[in-house]
C-alpha cells in the first residue's frame, strides 16, 4: 500500500521521516513514520473507515483525530479498545477492527440499521425485560452484537506500577495556558507536576501558524530549563477527590503498561482547554465529516491530506484557519459556509465509503468527499465537577464556564475564557502565581504568603449557538444515540437531563460526554422548551478517561510486618503464611508432627503478632469492666484473666487475656488481627465516652517478641532459662503472671495460659532479645525434644481443645451467647459495651449456637464453611473450623447449628461441597480433648 | 467516626437503643461529626461538616466548653 494522502514535510509535523516502517491493519501492510498515530498512518494511505458503530454498525471514520475520537477504537494485538487516533503506530504492530464481522467492509451486523426502530431509545428496557426465562438468550444475543475487542488469556502478564507524588501545584493540561501556569508557579517557588494527555505539549499551538509554533517553542524551552517542573505527557488526570487527592494515569513509561500516580497536590490548576463540538444533522457520522481541529491536526502535525474536495462549515476563526490549511494542503475547498452569516448545512449524503454530497442551507448541493465543521466548543469541566462545581451556561459564548471553585482549585486557559494568546498566557501566569501562593502558605491554613492576586478576567468571545441543524443526526457517536432518540425520550416523559441520559445511554459510552454532552443538553432543551442553562448538564464523575484494572490493582504498597524471629524462621524453612499485615510461619514441614510434639514433649511458637497494650493508671479496672463482658474488679496483682469484648450490638469483637503486673499496671493482649481495631477502640472510650478516667494505654505489640512454650515438659524447659522465677506449681499456677529475667534478659513477662490446652508459658521478651531467647530455648531444651511449631499446628491444638478464634468461629452477626460464652458474660455488671443487646439476646431462643461437632466417620474432614442442612435444602448451620486431629486420630470441628439442633448427641447432616451429605454428632462441649483442663492446669 | 450522637443511659428500651446504634439523620447541610486522626496524632475530635459542600469547620466556641 502506498500513501497517496501523505503531504510533503510540514513545518509543525511530529513525524520522523528518517524512520519509516510498516504495520498491518486487518492483515494488510501499511507504511508509517515514527510519530504517526495508527489513524494518521492509515489516513495517509487513503483509509477512511476505522470502526463500525456500536448499535447500527455504521461505518465510521475520523471525527476529532484525538484521544477522545469515538470512531477510532481498535484492537492492537491482544489489547482491545485502543484509541487509534492517539496510540502511535509501531513497527510490526498488528491492528484490527473491532465490532465488525466478517470484515470492516462487509459487516453483516449493519442489518441493525434496517431494524433501527427496534434499537431506539430505551430498547434494552423495553425489549429485554420479559419473559424472564429468556434472559440467558437475550444475554447471548446482546453479547454477540455488543462492541468491544477480544481479550486473550494466554499472554503473559504486563507490569503496572504505582507512585505517590506530593507536588505543591498540579497542572492538568499542557497547552499554552498549562505550560505558562506551571512556569509561573515554579518561578514563585512551587514544585509543579504538569500533566498532558497527548504525546506532545502545546495544545492547539501544535497545529497553529508560524507565530504560534514559535511561541510554543519558546514555552517548551522555558519548561525544559526549569527543574522544579516535572512534565508527564501521554498521561491523564483521571480524578480529583477530597483534599486535592488527584489520580494520574501515566502511559509513557517504557516497559510499564500504565502507572497510577496518587498525587496529593496543595493546589490544582485545571487548564484542560476546549474540546471541539460536533454538529448534529442528517449524515453527520459519515466518514469524511470531521471537526476543524481534526483537519488541522491531520494536515499540520501528521502531514495527511484529509480528502480531495471539501465543504467547510465555519462559525469561528479556527474554522477559517482550517480553510487556509486545507487549501495549502491541496484540498479543493468547494464551498465555505459561514454560520456567522446564517449559513448552514442541512444534510450529508453518502455511502459506505463516506461523504458524497453536502446539501447547504440555501439549497445548494455540492459534490465532495469532506465536510469540515467548526461550530463551537465544549469546556471539559470534569475535574471542576469533581471539585463540587456546577458550571454555568453562557448564552453569549454558547458554552459552559466554571462558577464556584474551592480555594485549592484554579482554572485558566480556554476553559476560563477567550482572548489572544498573550491574554491567555497572562491569565495563566497570574493563575500559576496565585496557585503557588496558596500552596506555599504557612501555618497549614489557606491564605498563604503575600496578597491574594485574582488573575485578570479573560474576555469571552461571542459564538453563535449551533447544536442541531434542521435535520436529525447522531449526538452520541460511541453509543449510537441520535437527536431523534433524545426527543423521543423526552416525549415519553423522561424530561430531566439525568433521566434522558440513563434512558438513552447518551454520554454513557467510552467517550463519556467529551464530545456529546452539550449537544445532548441542547437537544433535550429544544424538546422540553427550556433553555440550556435551565436544563443543566449531567455531572462528570471520575474517571475522566478509562483506567485499566491493571493500573488500579498496580503495585501494592501494603506494609508487611515481620517478627524479630523471622530470620530464624526463614533459615528453618518455615512455610510463610500471610496473616493480616504479618508474615508468619504456617509450619516447618510437618504440622501434625508439630502437634504431637506439643502433646508429648514441648513446642515453642512465635506469637509476636499478638496485640499487646500497656495499661496504667488507677481507673484501668473500670476500663476493663467497660470493654469486656466479664468482671475485672477483683483481678489481683499476679493474676491473668481471659476476656471477651463485644461491640455495642453484642457481637463478639475480640478476645485475649489481661494480666495485672502491679497495682496500677496491666498488660492486655488482643488477637493479632484485631490489634489495630482494639487500639482505636480503647482510645475512643478513653477520649470520647470516659475522658475523666485516668488510664494511659500504650500499644506495645512491636516492643515485645512473644513466645509460647507449650507441652508437658514446658516447666522443665523454662526452669533452664528463667532466673529468679519460682516455677513450682504452687508458686506459679495456671492463669498467673510473673516478671523476671530469661537467659540474662531483664524485663520479661511470663504468664501461664493455655490456648493449646497444654501446660504453657507465654513469654514476652523485649523485642531486640527475642531471637536470643528463642535460640536459647531450642538449645537448652534439645534433650527434652523441644521443636518449633507453626500457626497450623496451633490451630489444630486449639481446635482439639475447643478454643474459638474470633472471626473464624464467629462472624459479624455472632453475639456472645451464640458463641457459647454464657459462662463469661456478667449481666449484673453496672454497664459494659454490648450489655443491653446481650441481655435481650439471653431472653430469646432464636440464635444459632457454636457447638463442638464430630463427623460420625472420623476419617472425613469436612471443608470449612460446609453447610449443615435439613430436609434437603434448608441451611441450619455451618462448619466454622475443621481439622484432622493427630491426637485423637479423628476429625474434629466447631460449627454453628440452629437452636433445635444444639442439644448434645443430636445428629446433623453436613453437606460436603460438591459431595455427599455426611452425619455428624453435636458434642457436649467445644473441647474434643481434655475438656476438664487437667493438662493445662497441671 | 461519623455523626455525633450521645450514648443513651441505662434502662433504654430496644427501640431508642437501636436507633442510636443504626440510624443517622444524614441531613443536607451542617452536621456535627466525630473524626479520628488515624495517620497522625490519633486524637478523636469533633468538627462540623457541611454535607453539601464538604466544608469543615471547628465547633462554635460555646460548644467547646
Amino acid at each position: 500500500v502506498s500513501a497517496p494522502y501523505r503531504l510533503g514535510p510540514q513545518p509543525g509535523e511530529v513525524l520522523d521521516r528518517s524512520r519509516a516502517f510498516s504495520f498491518t491493519w486487518n492483515g494488510r501492510r501499511y507504511p508509517a513514520y515514527e510519530g504517526d498515530t495508527i489513524v494518521s498512518a492509515l489516513a495517509a494511505s487513503g483509509e477512511r473507515v476505522f470502526s463500525r458503530s456500536f448499535k447500527y454498525h455504521r461505518p465510521r471514520g475520523v471525527l476529532s483525530a484525538s484521544y477522545h475520537d469515538p470512531n477510532c477504537t481498535v484492537q492492537v494485538g491482544d489489547e482491545p479498545n485502543v484509541r487509534a487516533a492517539h496510540r502511535r503506530a509501531a513497527p510490526g504492530m498488528d491492528v484490527r477492527a473491532q465490532n465488525a464481522w466478517p470484515s470492516l467492509r462487509y459487516d453483516v451486523k449493519s442489518a441493525n440499521q434496517i431494524v433501527g426502530r427496534f434499537l431506539s431509545a430505551g430498547f434494552y428496557y423495553k425489549t429485554f425485560i420479559k419473559p424472564q426465562r429468556l434472559w440467558p438468550l437475550y444475554d447471548r444475543i446482546l453479547n454477540r452484537f455488543s462492541a468491544g475487542g477480544v481479550l486473550t488469556h494466554a499472554e503473559p502478564h504486563e507490569y503496572y506500577d504505582k507512585r505517590y507524588a506530593h507536588p505543591d501545584v498540579l497542572v492538568a493540561g499542557g497547552g499554552p495556558a498549562g505550560i505558562s501556569g506551571a512556569l509561573a508557579a515554579a518561578e514563585s517557588g512551587a514544585s509543579v507536576l504538569l500533566v498532558e494527555e497527548e504525546h506532545e505539549l502545546g495544545g492547539h499551538l501544535r497545529w497553529g501558524d508560524q507565530a504560534e509554533r514559535a511561541a510554543l517553542a519558546e514555552l517548551r524551552a522555558a519548561l525544559a530549563a526549569n527543574p522544579a517542573i516535572e512534565v508527564l505527557t501521554d498521561s491523564a488526570v483521571t480524578g480529583r477527590y477530597d483534599g486535592n487527592w488527584v489520580a494520574v494515569v501515566q502511559r509513557n513509561l517504557p516497559q510499564v503498561t500504565e502507572r497510577l500516580i496518587k498525587a496529593r497536590a496543595k493546589t490544582l490548576v485545571v487548564a484542560a482547554g476546549l474540546i471541539e463540538r460536533p454538529y448534529v444533522f442528517e449524515g453527520n457520522d459519515l466518514p469524511g465529516v470531521l471537526l476543524s481541529t481534526a483537519a488541522r491536526r491531520l494536515i499540520n502535525t501528521h502531514a495527511v491530506r484529509p480528502g480531495d474536495r471539501a465543504v467547510v462549515l465555519s462559525a469561528n476563526p479556527e474554522g477559517d484557519a482550517a480553510v487556509a490549511d486545507l487549501e495549502r494542503a491541496g484540498v479543493d475547498v468547494a464551498r465555505v459556509v459561514d454560520a456567522r452569516r446564517g449559513g448552514d448545512v442541512v444534510r450529508v449524503l453518502g455511502d459506505r465509503a463516506g461523504v458524497r454530497q453536502v446539501e447547504c442551507g440555501d439549497g445548494w448541493k455540492v459534490a465532495c468527499d469532506l465536510l469540515v465543521t467548526a461550530v463551537g466548543w465544549t469546556a471539559p469541566t470534569a475535574l471542576l465537577n469533581m471539585a463540587g462545581d456546577r458550571p454555568a451556561y453562557s448564552e453569549a459564548a454558547a458554552r459552559f464556564f466554571p462558577s464556584k471553585l474551592p480555594d485549592d482549585v484554579l482554572v485558566t486557559g480556554g476553559i476560563a475564557g477567550d482572548g489572544t494568546l498573550d491574554e491567555l498566557i497572562d491569565h495563566a501566569r497570574a493563575t500559576g502565581r496565585e496557585a503557588a501562593r496558596r500552596a506555599l502558605g504557612g501555618g497549614g491554613g489557606w491564605g498563604g504568603r503575600g496578597t491574594p492576586m485574582a488573575p485578570p478576567a479573560l474576555p469571552v468571545a461571542e459564538h453563535p449557538p449551533l447544536f442541531r441543524g434542521r435535520t436529525h443526526g447522531f449526538v452520541d457517536f460511541s453509543e449510537d444515540v441520535t437527536s431523534k432518540d433524545l426527543a423521543a425520550a423526552v416525549h415519553e416523559g423522561y424530561d430531566s437531563i439525568e433521566l434522558v441520559k440513563r434512558y438513552t445511554t447518551a454520554t454513557m459510552g467510552p467517550s463519556q460526554g467529551k464530545l456529546e454532552t452539550v449537544n445532548t443538553v441542547a437537544v433535550v432543551a429544544e424538546a422540553t422548551g427550556h433553555s440550556i442553562g435551565d436544563t443543566g448538564t449531567t455531572v462528570w464523575r471520575p474517571p475522566y478517561v478509562p483506567v485499566t484494572l491493571g493500573a488500579l490493582a498496580g503495585r501494592s504498597f501494603e506494609p508487611v510486618r515481620y517478627s524479630p524471629l523471622q530470620p530464624w524462621h526463614e533459615r528453618a524453612g518455615a512455610k510463610p503464611l500471610v496473616a493480616g499485615a504479618w508474615i508468619r510461619p504456617d509450619h516447618y514441614g510437618d504440622s501434625a508432627g508439630e502437634v504431637r510434639n506439643v502433646r508429648t514433649n514441648v513446642g515453642i511458637i512465635d506469637v509476636t503478632p499478638l496485640g499487646k497494650f500497656d495499661l496504667r493508671g488507677p481507673d484501668v479496672p473500670q476500663l476493663l469492666n467497660q470493654l469486656y463482658v466479664n468482671k475485672w474488679s477483683k483481678l489481683d496483682v499476679g493474676s491473668v484473666r481471659y476476656g471477651v469484648m463485644c461491640a455495642e450490638d453484642g457481637v463478639v469483637l475480640d478476645d485475649g487475656v489481661v494480666g495485672r503486673l502491679a497495682a496500677d499496671r496491666y498488660l492486655l493482649t488482643s488477637t493479632s488481627s484485631g490489634a489495630g481495631t482494639i487500639e482505636e477502640w480503647i482510645e475512643s472510650w478513653l477520649q470520647i465516652e470516659r475522658p475523666d478516667w485516668r488510664v494511659y494505654a500504650t500499644p506495645v505489640t512491636d516492643a515485645y517478641a512473644s513466645i509460647n512454650v507449650a507441652g508437658p515438659r514446658s516447666r522443665e524447659l523454662l526452669a533452664r532459662v528463667a532466673d529468679g522465677v519460682d516455677l513450682a506449681p504452687e508458686a506459679f499456677g495456671y492463669m498467673r503472671v510473673r516478671s523476671g529475667r530469661i537467659v540474662g534478659v531483664d524485663g520479661c513477662f511470663l504468664w501461664r495460659i493455655g490456648f493449646t490446652g497444654e501446660r504453657s508459658y507465654e513469654l514476652h521478651v523485649p523485642a531486640a532479645y527475642g531471637l536470643h531467647v528463642w535460640e536459647a530455648l531450642l538449645d537448652r531444651g534439645a534433650d527434652l525434644g523441644v521443636a518449633p511449631f507453626g500457626i497450623e499446628a496451633q490451630r489444630i491444638l486449639r481446635l482439639e481443645k475447643g478454643h474459638l478464634i474470633v472471626g473464624q468461629d464467629t462472624d459479624g452477626l455472632t453475639q456472645a451467647y451464640g458463641a457459647g460464652l454464657d459462662w463469661l458474660v456478667k449481666l449484673d455488671k453496672e454497664d459494659f459495651v454490648g450489655r443491653r443487646e446481650l441481655a435481650w439476646q439471653r431472653g430469646r431462643d432464636d440464635y444459632f449456637r457454636l457447638v463442638g461437632l464430630q463427623p460420625v466417620d472420623g476419617s472425613v474432614v469436612p471443608a470449612e464453611a460446609s453447610q449443615i442442612v435439613e430436609g434437603g435444602n434448608t441451611i441450619v448451620g455451618r462448619i466454622t473450623s475443621s481439622r484432622m486431629s493427630p491426637t485423637l486420630g479423628r476429625s474434629v470441628c466447631l460449627g454453628f447449628v440452629a437452636p433445635h439442633l444444639a442439644a448434645p448427641g443430636t445428629t446433623v447432616s453436613v453437606q460436603l461441597p460438591g459431595g455427599p451429605l455426611i452425619p455428624a454428632t453435636v458434642m457436649a462441649q467445644h473441647a474434643h480433648f481434655d475438656p476438664e483442663g487437667v493438662r493445662q492446669r497441671g | 467516626v461519623g455523626e455525633q450522637r450521645a450514648r443513651p443511659g441505662d434502662g433504654t428500651g430496644p427501640e431508642p437503643w437501636r436507633s442510636y446504634l443504626y440510624l443517622r439523620s444524614n441531613p443536607a447541610g451542617w452536621v456535627t461529626e466525630g473524626w479520628y486522626h488515624r495517620a497522625g496524632c490519633r486524637r478523636y475530635l469533633t468538627v462540623e461538616r457541611d454535607t453539601l459542600t464538604n466544608e469543615v469547620r471547628p465547633l462554635p466556641a460555646e460548644d467547646l466548653a
